[in-house]
């Protein structure tokens, strides 16, 4: 699944540097926006033939806030350790990390609070977490377990790379992951400008 | 956000009102599929697209993988790490 998937994304960059004019850059945001919606459309039915998976929600109630909480200490973490490598302020290093995969609002937030420099860090930062996440999901849920799949997913667990777990793993961790997307995609937008003013 | 919560509403909908069979739900499984091939493409194309991304892709980018990986990295290996144990615990738990 892993190589189609890179091709897809080395053909669509090459497509958007040396084919698609500039011009039509908002056109692609719509096709992206409408392949998206058909996409959840599609996981959506997935979730509904397997309809009884809600009702054993319950019984992994732990796991549903065990796994957002993960990502946004790992995340930290990981902010830290690049602040250290870089000599990067721990504020704006924890705040570009508390983007978790969300590179459009992540990217808008931090130019708007620090300039554009930082804003396209945290806009690439995103981007290639989501990226990350789609070449990884295959890997984690064969060689970890399937919960693991949800972590690098991030906030995009939600929506972009909810069809990549849902393939890879099972209709409950799909429901699962949509639940931990969902808790930190409604944070981000708190926790980053918290994060910039520590 | 709420554009997405209402598309997953109403496949959801969908998935329980019609009685799809198991070819059709094989055939859902592979436009899934495709689905998010073409998802990507037009994700690359965003990217490529962006003639200030892919010019300072040097030094910022640098620093951006940096973050993504160390902060991908942390979190897979924390979630692994308490999922693990949260499992350990839990009869009949997905592995």
């Amino acid at each position: 699944m892993t190589l189609p998937i890179l091709i897809a994304v080395v053909l669509g960059t090459l497509v958007g540097m040396f084919i698609v004019p500039e011009s039509l850059y908002p056109l692609t945001e719509q096709a992206l926006g409408w392949s998206l919606f058909a996409l959840i459309l599609l996981v959506g039915i997935d979730l509904g033939l397997n309809r009884h998976v809600f009702k054993d929600l319950k019984k992994h109630g732990l796991i549903i806030l065990i796994i957002p909480l993960s990502v946004i200490a790992g995340s930290f973490f990981g902010g830290v350790l690049v602040s250290m490598v870089y000599g990067m302020p721990l504020n704006k290093a924890s705040a570009v990390a508390a983007g978790y995969g969300w590179y459009s609002l992540s990217g808008i937030l931090l130019t708007k609070l620090d300039g554009p420099e930082l804003g396209t860090i945290a806009f690439l930062t995103n981007t290639f977490r989501e990226l990350i996440a789609i070449v990884t999901i295959p890997i984690i849920a064969k060689r970890m377990n399937v919960y693991t799949t949800i972590a690098p997913a991030g906030a995009a667990a939600m929506d972009s790379v909810l069809p990549v777990i849902a393939r890879c793993t099972t209709p409950e961790v799909a429901a699962i992951s949509f639940v931990s997307g969902a808790i930190l995609s409604s944070l981000v937008p708190i926790l980053v400008p918290f994060f910039y003013g520590m | 956000m709420w554009k997405i919560l209402v598309a997953l509403a109403v496949g959801a909908v969908i998935g329980t009102v019609v009685p799809f069979n198991e070819d059709w739900k094989n055939r859902l499984g592979r436009l899934q599929f495709y689905g998010v091939l073409i998802l990507l493409f037009f994700m690359g194309i965003a990217i490529g697209i962006n003639k200030e991304v892919i010019a300072n892709l040097d030094r910022i980018g640098l620093i951006s993988i940096s973050f993504a990986v160390a902060t991908t990295f942390m979190g897979v290996m924390l979630t692994y790490l308490l999922t693990s144990l949260y499992l350990r615990h839990q009869k009949g738990g997905i592995r």
